[in-house]
């Protein structure tokens, strides 16, 4: 292999590109260099550019997506992308996209992790080999003979992965590869990704948000904003503007936030932790261990922001308005979901649900609006069966907000978006009037009323989503994975409005798998696992159960974590209460630092 | 059920075939429609149809089932072939009655004919033979195995690509649908009205997020396809089960071309032709 090859396995020199149908640059003078065996990681808020970086690493950009390109990506040392055909710029470079649903399309998982290898002649012995070892690692050989698109959306993602080391490129381009999977499901992913770098000598170049789980398998890392590289460095070196990367937006370990605001404090410390460990030996000189100790308890149990004592939430009343009793669903294929559930939430609760992929969370939630029916057991909302209630009667009572605005929205006008419920529901035109205007004033989008929801951004595709199932003023409000997919600034502004509505009363349940929103928004927490509750108790409680969390792939805050290990007696589940706790407990700081 | 409409190798002797021999299978009964419009013997055609997808381990049932959905645009085409087609010699056809009686305000009358009934009937199963048959090819020949099909026939691989796309993309699009659908289901969207004009307006609703849903994911399918080397080098594309162009497929292929050949020119020459039903139920 020449030398060049070896040293650089992918470059970018002043890259820049502007899509065909846009009028300015989405990445702009971007130049990095990829060598073997390194992994480096690109982070930054949606509209940052990262996915076009990635395009452009194997020629998809500017062979499929069209637009003007300035710079040069060169592969391998000597191939410019400009020259070569996506196909064969893609031996060199694998790219896995982020959406792994629709990167399957053979009949097996075996087939598909064949596909490329196949296309390349690989030899067929060579091939099988490395099929064997792949399902091996991503765990699937039990799943070999299944259709890709039976597996969790974890498994989905495993299978697109090895899809691409099946054909061994030098380079790695991994977009959000975990971004459907469980956190200790994404920690096992990004692990093997970094493990197969250094032992193949693979060049990777990751995109991720989850930095908490990253932290030690990059050697360098840049923050992109709006096209542009923000930072750059090695991971401490980038987090030391932690303050400023949470600012505009990004999820940053939490750790490392919280030693920074110490710092800020006026805390002596020598640098910045990036993870639970090395956070606890940094603070621990500094800590009264008896009076953390004996930290008085909160009265809350959950985090401030939701909390029924907190200025902005609203206290679960005594009425139950979802019941559950013995619900089992089996699917149409013979697939057992659920089995036997019982569950009650009461009338303005926050409650979120959680669990690993394919703990049946999302069936669960389908049973709510009636979308899915018992096998059974039954299921009351508001008093109503859902099994026998109509559409109209379940509209009106379950908000659901689906993960991808895309799927709800269906008018060319924003206004007839936020209508087209209430006019479903057979409303006369004049309160339907009444209830849009209201429901956009809510969410603040007044200002497109008359606008087409399709031109507009992926936020405001959200908020006009929720502010049409808002509109119809339902009891319940349900949001499936709201985090998934989306940068945290984005997931914030969701649950933020989740919290809104929770103020005037609503009762809220949401999916997901971020346990750091879930720990700073919800009152409750239910923990499923294969289709049963694993775990119900006020947040602050859940996340001291650190076994019932593992057992479903999950694990508490980093914050709680350091608060378990530190000796606090209750569970910290924000950097804020976390920073006034150790604040509060500083040794020779009297009342506080 | 979107993996209802995806290929499942349920190990069938068709399963096995040449993906080849299966396109051919599903290309002699198409073109064959297209110069046939006898109802009896599209009847046939249908039941062979099902005849083959029963070898392929597929239950009638199933093949049944999923014609469902497409059966108010069936309905649709019947309707319409019998208010608009007249038989070509209106004077010596076998009048019935009116569809739109003489001296209705603004509407022309609309007579009905047996002519016209059979016609109708035969244009109804034409469809349906031709959505059995790409549903059948769908579940016994894998993407993938379309695609090198089509590019080793000297196709150039992007019409491989498109076409094998296009089977991969049935599944994607069905499950788009679906979560589609239960968006809208969340906000009291419902389909059964009487009224064809509303129940086409509920379908616009749901048609506009899943075409957009769908252009989004065709684009990622094509950008992984291409990415995994798609068309790199298709004459020395690995295959890890070589298959050779067995006895069988030859004695199929030349089964289904002699079919393709016979079939069309039966049509060509107008022997498969509506009259011939017509003259079965004593219309001279």
């Amino acid at each position: 292999m020449p030398v060049e090859e070896q040293a650089c396995a992918l470059a970018y020199e002043g890259f820049g590109f502007t899509y065909e149908q846009g009028t300015s640059e989405v990445v702009r003078d971007l130049s990095l260099q990829l060598s073997q065996g390194r992994v480096v990681l690109i982070t930054g808020p949606s509209g940052a550019g990262k996915t076009t970086v990635c395009r452009a690493a194997n020629g998809l950009i500017p062979h499929e997506f069209k637009g003007s390109m300035r710079g040069r990506v060169t592969v391998a040392g000597r191939y410019d992308s400009r020259r070569y055909s996506v196909s064969a710029l893609s031996k060199l470079v694998g790219l896995l996209q982020q959406d792994p649903d629709t990167q399957l399309f053979n009949p097996t998982v075996e087939e598909e992790i064949a596909f490329g290898a196949c296309n390349y002649g690989l030899p067929a012995e060579t091939i099988r080999k490395r099929i064997e070892r792949l399902l091996e690692l991503t765990r699937l050989s039990e799943h070999r003979r299944k259709n890709p698109h039976q597996l969790s959306g974890g498994q989905q993602q495993a299978c697109a992965l090895a899809a691409i080391l099946a054909f061994d490129p030098q380079t790695l381009i991994l977009d959000e590869p975990t971004s459907n999977i469980d956190p200790l499901g994404s920690q096992e992913v990004l692990t093997l990704v970094a493990r197969l770098a250094r032992e193949e000598g693979r060049a990777t170049l990751l995109i991720e948000h989850k930095l908490d789980e990253i932290v030690h398998l990059v050697d360098e890392m840049l923050v992109m904003d709006r096209g542009q590289v923000l930072h750059r460095g090695s991971v401490r070196e980038v987090l030391e503007h932690v303050e400023y990367i949470d600012s505009v937006g990004l999820s940053v370990p939490q750790v490392t936030l919280l030693a920074a605001r110490l710092r800020s404090a006026g805390w002596p410390l020598p640098r910045l932790p990036l993870d639970v460990s090395e956070a606890v030996t940094l603070l621990e000189p500094f800590i009264d261990g008896p009076a953390l100790a004996s930290l008085p308890v909160p009265a809350s149990t959950c985090a401030v922001g939701s909390g029924s004592d907190s200025a902005g939430g609203a206290s679960p009343s005594a009425e139950t308005v979802i019941e559950v009793s013995g619900l089992s669903h089996v699917y149409r294929d013979g697939t057992s979901a659920l089995y036997d559930l019982d569950l009650q939430i009461r009338c303005g609760e926050f409650v979120a649900i959680l669990g690993q992929n394919g703990s049946g969370k999302t069936t669960l939630v389908k049973h709510f609006n009636g979308l899915l029916k018992p096998t059974s057991g039954t299921v009351r909302v508001a008093g109503l069966d859902t099994a026998r209630a109509s559409i109209n009667e379940m509209a009106t009572t379950v908000g659901f907000i689906f993960q991808n605005p895309d799927t709800q929205i269906c008018k060319l006008k924003v206004y007839d978006e936020l209508a087209f419920g209430l006019r479903n529901l057979g409303l006369p035109e004049k309160q339907v009037r009444e209830r849009v205007q209201q429901a956009a004033e809510d969410l603040e989008i007044v200002h497109l009323l008359d606008k087409n929801p399709f031109l507009l951004s992926m936020g405001e595709k959200q908020r006009i989503a929720v502010a049409a199932v808002l509109a119809m003023q339902p009891s319940v409000l349900v949001l499936d994975e709201p985090t998934t997919g989306q940068d945290y600034k984005r997931a914030k502004e969701i649950m933020d409005l989740a919290v809104r509505l929770h103020a005037t009363g609503q009762t809220v349940v949401v999916i997901t798998h971020d346990m750091n929103l879930a720990a700073e928004y919800c009152q409750r927490v239910v923990v499923m696992a294969n289709g049963r509750v694993l775990l119900d108790a006020p947040t602050r409680q859940a996340f001291q159960a650190r076994e019932a969390l593992q057992a479903s792939s999950l694990r508490s805050p980093q914050v709680t974590q350091l608060g378990q290990q530190l000796g606090a007696p209750w569970a910290w589940l924000t950097v804020d209460e976390a920073l006034a706790a150790l604040r509060a407990v500083r040794k020779g700081a009297g009342n506080g630092a | 059920m979107a993996l209802e409409l995806s290929y499942q190798d349920r190990g069938s002797v068709i399963h096995r075939l040449d993906p080849r021999v299966k396109l051919l299978w599903w290309l002699s009964i198409n073109i064959t429609l297209t110069t046939w419009n006898d109802p009896l013997f599209l009847f046939l055609l249908l039941a062979s149809v099902f005849a083959y997808g029963r070898i392929a381990r597929i239950p009638v049932w199933q093949g049944v089932k999923q014609l469902l959905p497409i059966l108010p645009f069936v309905i649709f085409v019947l309707l319409a072939n019998i208010a608009f087609w007249r038989p070509v010699h209106a004077e010596t056809a076998h009048f019935i009655g009116y569809v739109i009686p003489r001296g209705t305000p603004v509407l022309p009358p609309v007579p009905l004919y047996w002519e016209t009934v059979v016609f109708s009937v035969g244009t109804m199963l034409r469809l349906l033979v031709l959505v059995e048959s790409t549903l059948v090819l769908i579940k016994t020949v894998s993407p993938a195995e379309m695609a090198l099909a089509v590019a080793r026939m000297g196709v150039p691989p992007e019409i491989g690509m498109a076409l094998s796309m296009t089977i991969a993309y049935i599944p994607v699009v069905v499950a788009q649908l679906v979560s589609v659908m239960e968006a809208q289901q969340s906000r009291a969207w419902k389909v059964k009205t009487s009224n064809p004009i509303a129940r086409f307006r509920a379908y616009t609703t749901i048609a506009i997020p899943t075409f957009f849903r769908s252009f989004q994911a065709a684009e990622a399918m094509a950008a992984a396809m291409l990415s995994r080397g798609f068309g790199y080098d298709i004459d020395h594309r690995t295959e890890l089960e070589p298959r050779r162009f067995s006895g069988q497929d030859w004695v199929l292929t030349a089964l289904f071309a002699a079919f393709l050949v016979g079939g069309f020119l039966l049509g060509f020459f107008g022997i498969v032709q509506y009259t011939l039903t017509m003259r079965l139920l004593g219309f001279h």
